[in-house]
Order: structure tokens, then sequence, then C-alpha cells
């Protein structure tokens, strides 16, 4: 059996008249054969019936029917859907999804907040409710909840400046030192070092052969007016290991990312002058002997003592080394990059230390030294090779005589 | 080789003619004269009037002819004189090339780019300025690509020709001759659906395309502002992953186009934002465009379309929250 | 000074009249019984085709239908008259064309049932999609005839437009590109009176729809008896013949005895007397006379035809009624690529289960 309900038959009707039945009840009606007869907003449409069969009709002539009415069945049996109902959509045989009542708004909807600090207020564990907003209409800023993130991170009061408390609680006990202007330079200097994402890499070279040559060499040297000293040959190496790893010798170009490499070798030697630290400059090291960088580096030295330095003296270096071991103390450091530079290399004291040697242990001379590096432009490895080159030519004799 | 936008398309479409015996250019005037902007000229010598076709005077007829060109395997290149004239092959463009595919289930494609230049800025008569790029963009099936540069317009021409679909694209007037960039003669793509960033900056991101974006440069350029300056270059399909990820860093959004300001592709973009990004603004999304009116008369269009002082001072007030 | 500058006519001609008598001097020698046999078996089988579409509609089984009742004779006549090798370009009313090219008949009614998935036309049927905007299917038809001009494939396109389609400026823009580009398109007016409501004469104050393609330049423009099969094969089959050398233009005088859809009352606008006028004309009527009086056809005859085919409809029906649509299908097919913010509308659909329905 099949069913006859009034469908929708003319874009959007949604209920029609009953004119009238073109058979009657119990007929034996064909396939495609129109039964009844139904006026619509739009027009007289006859309905035919699905199948061949007997009908039965149940709605009246005359009468109102609404889409989706069974007006009539066709044939005998149990009902067999009209095939159009049967083929449905995957998604129209399921149960239509619940209406839910509406669900509560988030907490804190009343307080006036930008989504950015409700966020915030989120993430920092923060209830908005309990914040006085700064903003207009009392509208919570994103600073209003720093001070209330500060407060949670550490418990104790609202903290004024340290130095107010400081003066507050010590009174005479503190002196405020006026800064020099090299000290301020040095300290705006290591702000902008510190701008510089850096690791460092250390290791020991070898010093045996490079301390016999200096020990060697001093008396001559004394004779002609200079002190010979390591550092003019750390100084060498140094140039030759940038030489192999020009990426040491470089800047970082942050705004178009880009690596400035230079193709020059001016080698910043960190001096401590009495107003703080220095970096003195010996320009173009490649091209210069150890004879006349131990001269430089001596003029140069007597300058930052007698504050004679000029501004040209101490600018334009490519590459910078520390020479901590001139002061005696000190095993390993991690030095300051000199900004905008990629590299430092600190150099410490050499040390007279037990070292194995075909078996046995000998006296060694060993030369500790760390390089901090820019990691933005190079990584460890490549600090490592820079290392390794660097110890090359510090163990190397036949280099070292060369010089 | 240093080219302008119309050197560039005219290699491009060189290419692209070279490359496939079944392209061809249709259009008004698009042969002996070379178009308009003389963007085909020397195609109609170097390739013949078969497939490069001077047709008559009808947008409705050039798009839906293409259309069945298309279909039946031909790729052709329509240039549709003006924007402003594009309208009377509306139809065909809404009703047949952007569902031609979809409503057969694939069963017929419709590779065609359909080339117009678009905006304004050099004092044309009236309907010779539109920026109709929403218009095309919103029913979805067609791609809608507007490149700001001679690099990137050709780039995008070769790689809209790859495409087996139908694709609008748009080409600033204004820009055509405005500057000239490093153009490679031989063939290249460039991604369409891809957004380029063109300056990185961490404290806004300033999303436009098209003409608006020489004034965009001009502005962060000359008050060094730290922005991330995005051109989408491709207005649909968009690409949404490069906005929102620049609007996560900065937490600011600035949004610039030539385009009349409501219901523009401004208000597409700041609803994404909206939805995807919203508890990342420090500020609210600010779109700068021209105002709500029809393009006017060329005496008055320096009063309609964004300068640099609009978009500077869109800045201070973003940067001011 | 003064001359004329251009003198035009054009001819119709009815070959078969409405009793079934044939004007011989007319009658091509490429048309015998045997071909007027195999035209009227196509009405038939069009009409039945027709009247199960209706019936299905009226059933809530197919959505809103474009009846082709008593338009039988153009559309098979031309259907029949192209060769394997060239195209048709229908607007959506063209079922019989479609039949006559052997379109699968299930993806008829899966058409009229409301799926994308109908308009996968099989290659060898070379027919076009339904298109419903009225007209705008024109240029196609002018570019595909460009491409098979382009390409020296020898085929010709026939493009249907109907009598209001010739008001619309893409019949006109088309016509005149066939025109200047000298294209092997042979357009088809199927004249069927009405347009909706409107009656031929609230078109145009032209005496004929044929002369619009005068305009275009057009040289080889006919009208014909569009109930009238034969002479209307005849037309298309010399149109597509000649249409190597250039386009036509064809105008067939037919008439919808039906809806213009389902959704549409032709009482309010129509009287009954012209549609009685028109019943006397009709086109399988007249063709049944003249092969009654042949021997070849009869009542009998007719009733074994339908019920031989009857199985072959219902098959096609069934397979309609059990095609299940995917949704996704919608966003895949709309690009050759699936766009990252597309894809994302339609995972959330799946994921939230939006198919599902409205709320209980």
């Amino acid at each position: 059996m099949k069913e006859i309900k009034f469908v929708d038959v003319g874009e959007g009707i949604t209920e029609g008249h009953l004119q009238k039945w073109l058979v009657k009840d119990g007929d034996d009606v064909k396939e495609d054969q129109a039964v009844v007869q139904i006026e619509t907003d739009k027009a007289v449409v006859n309905i035919p019936s699905p199948v061949s069969g007997k009908i039965k009709i149940f709605a009246k002539e005359d009468t109102e029917v609404k889409v989706g009415d069974l007006i009539a069945t066709v044939g005998e049996g149990a009902v067999d859907a009209v095939p159009a109902s049967a083929k449905t959509a995957p998604a129209e045989g399921r149960a239509a999804p619940q209406a839910k009542s509406m669900p509560a708004a988030a907490a804190n909807n009343e307080i006036l907040a930008t989504p950015y600090v409700r966020k915030l207020a989120r993430d920092l564990g923060i209830d908005l409710n309990s914040v006085h907003g700064t903003g207009p209409a009392g509208r919570v800023l994103e600073n209003d909840l720093k001070g209330i993130a500060n407060k949670v991170a550490a418990p104790q009061k609202l903290i004024p400046r340290f130095s107010e408390v400081l003066e507050e609680q010590h009174g005479e006990e503190v002196e405020r030192v006026p800064m020099s202007q090299t000290r301020k330079t040095i300290a705006k200097n290591m702000e902008l070092s510190w701008t510089i994402p850096r690791a460092a890499s250390m290791d020991i070279a070898d010093a045996g052969h490079l301390y016999e040559i200096v020990k060697r060499e001093k008396p001559n040297a004394e004779k002609v007016g200079f002190k010979l000293t390591f550092l003019p040959f750390i100084i060498k190496a140094a140039v030759q290991s940038l030489k192999e790893n020009p990426r040491f010798n470089a800047s970082y170009d942050h705004e178009k990312q880009e690596i400035i490499v230079k193709k020059y070798y001016n080698i910043g030697l960190a001096a401590e002058s009495p107003d703080g630290l220095k970096v003195v400059v010996v320009k173009n090291a490649d091209k210069k002997g150890i004879a006349a960088i131990a001269k430089e580096i001596m003029e140069l030295h007597k300058k930052v003592l007698d504050n004679s330095i000029s501004i040209e003296e101490m600018r334009d270096s490519t590459f910078t080394i520390t020479n901590i071991g001139s002061l005696g103390g000190g095993f390993l450091s991690v030095p300051m990059i000199n900004y905008p530079e990629v590299g430092i290399l600190g150099v410490h004291m050499i040390k007279d230390v037990p070292v194995v040697e075909d078996g046995k242990i000998v006296i060694g001379k060993q030369l500790p030294f760390s390089l901090v590096f820019d990691h933005r432009v190079v990584d460890g490895a490549e600090a490592v090779l820079f290392g390794n080159a660097f110890k090359r030519y510090i163990e190397d004799p036949e280099f070292l005589e060369m010089l | 080789m240093m080219s302008n936008m119309v050197a560039a398309l005219n290699s491009a479409l060189d290419n692209i003619m070279k490359e496939n015996a079944n392209a061809v250019i249709l259009g008004e005037d698009v042969g002996k004269d070379g178009g308009v902007f003389r963007i085909t000229e020397g195609l109609l010598e170097k390739y013949g009037e078969t497939r490069v076709i001077d047709t008559p005077l009808a947008e409705s007829g050039i798009i839906g002819t293409s259309i069945g060109m298309a279909i039946s395997g031909l790729r052709p290149i329509p240039e549709i004189q003006f924007a402003g004239f594009m309208f009377l092959g509306f139809s065909q463009l809404v009703n047949h090339a952007a569902r031609y595919r979809s409503r057969t289930r694939s069963a017929f494609k419709v590779p065609m780019i359909v080339r117009t230049p678009v905006s304004g800025g050099v004092r044309t008569l009236e309907h010779h300025s539109e920026s109709p790029e929403v218009y095309y963009a919103h029913m979805g099936g067609l791609i809608v690509v507007e490149p700001s540069g001679s690099y990137d317009a050709k780039g995008l021409l070769i790689a809209a020709s790859k495409l087996d679909d139908p694709v609008v694209f748009l080409e600033p007037t204004k820009l055509y001759r405005l500057f000239k960039e490093d153009v490679p003669e031989e063939a290249y793509e460039v991604p369409i659906g891809k957004a380029k960033t063109i300056k990185e900056g961490n404290s806004l991101s300033i999303i436009t395309y098209g003409t608006m974006v020489p004034v965009v440069k001009n502005v962060v350029e000359k008050r060094k502002i730290d922005a991330d300056v995005i051109d989408i270059r491709t207005i649909n399909p968009l690409d949404e992953k490069s906005i929102i990820e620049s609007v996560k860093k900065t937490g600011r959004a600035l949004i610039v186009h030539e385009a009349s300001l409501s219901f523009g592709a401004g208000a597409e973009i700041a609803a994404r934002i909206a939805e995807k990004a919203i508890f990342d603004l420090k500020a609210p999304v600010i779109r700068v465009a021209s105002d709500s009116l029809p393009y006017p008369f060329p005496g008055y269009e320096k009063y309609y379309i964004p300068n640099e002082l609009k978009v500077s001072k869109a800045i201070d007030r973003i940067m001011s929250v | 000074m003064k001359k004329e500058v251009f003198r035009g006519n054009i001819d119709y001609f009815q070959i078969m009249d409405e009793n079934g008598n044939v004007d011989a001097a007319l009658l091509p020698q490429y048309v015998d019984d045997n071909k007027i046999l195999e035209m009227l078996k196509y009405m038939v089988l069009a009409r039945e085709l027709d009247a199960k579409a209706l019936s299905l509609q009226r059933q809530g089984r197919a959505v809103t239908y474009a009846p082709l009742l008593g338009e039988e004779a153009t559309q098979v006549g031309s259907g029949m008259a192209l060769r394997r090798e060239d195209y048709f370009v229908p607007n959506f009313r063209q079922h019989a064309v479609y039949l006559v090219r052997g379109l699968p008949l299930d993806l008829f009614f899966t058409y009229w049932r409301g799926y994308e998935e109908a308009q996968k036309i099989p290659e060898s049927v070379k027919g076009l999609p339904v298109i419903v905007p009225v007209s705008t299917q024109m240029p196609h038809a002018a570019g595909v005839a460009f491409a098979q001009k382009y390409k020296n494939t020898g085929a010709a396109v026939i493009a249907f437009v109907g009598d209001g389609g010739t008001s619309e400026g893409d019949f006109y823009e088309a016509i005149n590109f066939a025109g200047e580009w000298n294209l092997p398109l042979v357009t088809i007016i199927e004249n069927n009176s009405w347009a909706i409501s409107e009656p031929t004469k609230k078109q145009t104050a032209a005496e004929t729809l044929a002369q619009k393609g005068v305009a275009a330049g057009i040289k080889r423009i006919v009208q014909v008896d569009g109930n009238d099969v034969i002479a209307v094969y005849k037309a298309v089959k010399e149109a597509v013949d000649a249409s190597k050398d250039g386009p036509s233009v064809i105008e067939a005088l037919t008439y919808r005895m039906g809806l213009h859809t389902t959704a549409d009352d032709p009482t309010k606008y129509r009287s009954d007397e012209e549609l009685e006028k028109w019943k006397l004309k009709d086109p399988i009527a007249r063709v049944k006379k003249y092969l009654n009086g042949k021997g070849l056809w009869d009542d009998e005859k007719e009733a074994a035809f339908i019920e031989q085919n009857k199985e072959m409809i219902d098959s096609a029906i069934e397979k309609a009624e059990s095609f299940v649509p995917d949704p996704k299908s919608m966003f895949e097919n709309l690009y050759s690529f699936m766009p990252d913010v597309l894809k994302e509308e339609m995972d959330e659909a799946v994921k939230e289960n939006f198919w599902q329905g409205d709320l209980q």
C-alpha cells in the first residue's frame, strides 16, 4: 500500500483547497492517474496516484489540506512509504538535534575590558571582578592586570622603587655615586649587548710552544724597546681563525635580516681604565707583524691609562678579545659581546697543569679560552670550528715562529 | 629586466600564448591597437588573428563565448576594457563561470582568465575607475586576483593560466606604469591564494592590496612604522592563515583598500580576525577605504581615494589604544 | 543620392500538415517512412517521459519541472538532424533532445529531483548541461562553435532559445558573434508562443523572430512549422550540413500545450479556445495519421511500444530515487583545488553535524 500525501506542488505552497475527488472511494486507479483536484494560491493541480490499485480516500471534498497531510492510500496491505520519502539524504534520516536552553554568558561579562585583557586575566588566573579598572568608565586595562600579576607572584605589599626602599631603610648606610661618562657609555653598551641572543663555547689550548717562544724572544724584544707578551700571538691566531670562519667577523642587520660580513680585521682589545672598561682597536691586525702589534698595544695602553686615547682609536672593531688572563684571576668567564659584533674571545691565564703525555704525567701549559657568539648569526658547531682553528694556531710552532 | 606592469603582463601573455596553443586572447581593441593600455601589444602580429581577436563591443558576449570556449578545451583570456563595463558581463560570470564546474560536479571546467583594469587615481572619465573585487569574490567559484607590482603581475597571470578555474584578474590602472621591478623574461609562477609579507614588524599588521600597497609602503617608510605589511594579492580565496598569524603576533590590525568601505573586503577580513584572533587584539580592527560612495568624477577623486594622511591617522588611532 | 542598401526575405515551410498530408515536392529524399517512424517513436517516448516527470512532481517526487508537451517535433526533429560529432546547447526544456542524444534517463530524473550530479553528462551525448537563465546559454554556444572552428573538428553546434529569449541581449550578442566570426552555429528559436504569460507579440514588434538573424548578418534564415517534425528535421539537417560555411537561424513555430513549469497555471492568461486550436496541430497526431495510412502504426502498436519502454523509465526513476546526495560534493567541486578557508567550512559542518537539520 502507498500513501498519497498533499505535497508542495508549486515552489513554497503550504496549504490548498481540496476541490473534488476525480475517483470514488474503493475505485481501482492506475499509476499516474489523476485522482484528486486541489487548488493552491498558484494553480489548480491534479494529484496522480503513485501506483495502480484500490484507493481508500481519507480527506473530504471542499476542505483545506496542509502540505504533508495524508489524503488517501492506494493498494492493499501495510503502508509502503512513497519512494520520495524513503530515499533521503544521510542527514535527513537522523533524529533532529535537541533545542537546548540559552547558555549562560561567560563570567566577568559585566566588567568592561577588551577581549585581549580578558584572555590575559584568564591566563594570569585573575578574577576581573576584583580588579580596579583605571581606564575610561572603569575599563580594566592591561596595566591594571600587570600590577595584580606582580602581587600574585610576590604577595608582599605593593613594592615602591627599590632605591627608595634602600634609602628609607638604610639612610646614611647608602651613598649615591654619580656615574662617569665612560661608565654610562659602558652601561648603555652593555644593555645593547644584552639584546644579542648569545651562547658560549669554551675550550683549552696547549700553550707550551707559545710560552717557550715568548720566553725566548722577550729579551730580544726588550733590546729593541718593546715588551713582548702572549697577546700579539693570540691576536694573530684569532685573525687566522676569523679568516677561516668569516661569519665571526660580522654584524647582524636586524632590520633587513641579513649578515654584514667584514673583510677587514680590526681587533678590539678590552682594556681597564681608571674610569672603567674601554675597548682599544688594533686596526688591520692581519697586515701587521708581531712586533708592530706589540708596540701598538703598548701605545694604546699608555693612552688609556693617561686618558689621552681618542675616540678614533676605540672605533670600528670587527671582533674583540678580552685578555682576562692579564689580571691574573679566574679560570673561564662569559664576556659580553661588543655590540654590534658577532663574537668575543675571552683568553685566560696560562697555568701549569699536570697533563698525561704518552702515559706519563708531565707539566703542561694550558690556555683556557671562551668564545661568546651571536646565535642569530652562527651556531654552536661553527663556534667549535672557530675554537679548533684557534687551538690549532696557538699549538702550531711553525705558525708561531713565522710571525 | 626592469619592467613596468604593462610590460610584465605583456610578457606573461606572450609566455602563455607560446606555451599553450589553446590559449586565445579576445576583447575590444586587443588586436591591432594592442588594447587601450597596450597590454596585448604585438601579440596579434606574433600569434595571428585567430588567437588574438578583436571582438564586437559586447561584454556579456565576450565573457559568455569565453565560457563556451573554455568548456570546449580552449583557454580563453578575455580582456574587458574597463571594470565599469564588466558589469554587462556580470550575469555570465556569476551565473555560469562561477558555478559551471560545481553544477556539473566537475564534468565541465571553465579554465579562463578575465582581465580588466581596476581602480582610479589616473583622472579618467566616470565608470573607468571601479574597484569591483568583492562582487566577484562574494559568491564563490571565481578566483579573484589583484597584483600590486610587475613581478607579481606576471607570476600571478602565468599561475592563473595553469589553473582549471575561472580567474578574474584585476589590474590596477594606476600601477600599470607607476614603477618598474625586476621581471624575468622567462615564465615563472607566483602562487595564487598566498599573501605576501612586504615588510615585517611587531607592533601592527597592515593588510592591503592593489593601489593601496604603495600608499601604505610610503607611510610606513616615512614614519618608520614597526608593522607587518601584508599584500593579500588574492582576494578569493583569501590567505586567512597569513593574516591571522600576523595579527596574533602584533595584536593590531589595520586594513587598507581603495574599494569603498561598506561591505568591502575589509569587512570580510575584519570579521575573520574577530573570529580567530580577538583574544590577541589590543585595539579595535580599523579599516581605511574610500568612503561609501560611488566612484566620483575625476575632479573629485583626490578627495575620495584614501591618501597617506588617512592611512597615517588611522595608524595613530590604532596605536593610541 | 538614394539607393537600396539592403533587401531580404524569409521563407516559411511545412512538409506535413496537421492531417498527415505530405507535400511531396518538399519532402527530401533522405526522409523515408522508416525515418518518420523513428521520429514518431522518439516523440511518443518524449511525451511519456514528460508525463511521468509531471506526475512525479505532483507526488512530491520531483522538484519544479518544465514540461515539453507540444514541442516534441521541434526537439526530436532537431536532435535527429545532428550528426554524431555535433553539439547541442539547451536551455531548460529540451528533454527530448537529450533523449534522442542518448542521455541516460536516470540523469534526467536526477536533475528534476534537484541534484547537480545529474549534470555529469556523458561526453558521447555531446550536450551541454541544462541552463536556466533565459538566453544566457547563447554566448556559450557561440564559444563552443568557435572552439570547433579553432580545432577544425568540422562539428556544428545547435543552440536552443525560446521566443522570450530572443528579447535578451545575450541572444543578439551571440548571433552577432556567430555572424562576425562566421561560426558553425545553428540557432533554433523554439517559439512555443508563450513566455510564461507573455505571448510572442509582447516580445517584439518584428513580424518574425527569425528576422532578428538578419541584423546579425546571418545568411541562412528560415521559419518552419515547429509541429512538423519533418520540416524541422530538414531545416536543421541542411543548416548543420552548411555549418562549415557559416551560421543559421531557424525559427520553429510551435506551442507549449502544457505549463511553463509546475508552478504555473496557464488558465490565468490564455484561452481554452487557443489551446484547442493548437491541439488540432498536435505534432504527434499528424505523424500517427500518416503512418496509420501506411499501415506502419496503430493504437495497439503504440500501447505495446509504451509498455515496452515503461520498464526502462521505471528503472531510471528507481535509480534516480536511490541516489544518495553527499553534501561534501558541493565543496569538493567548486574549484580545481580546495582552499583552506572553504575546507574549514566543510569540516565544521561535518564535525558539528549541521546537516542534521533544524532543532526539535
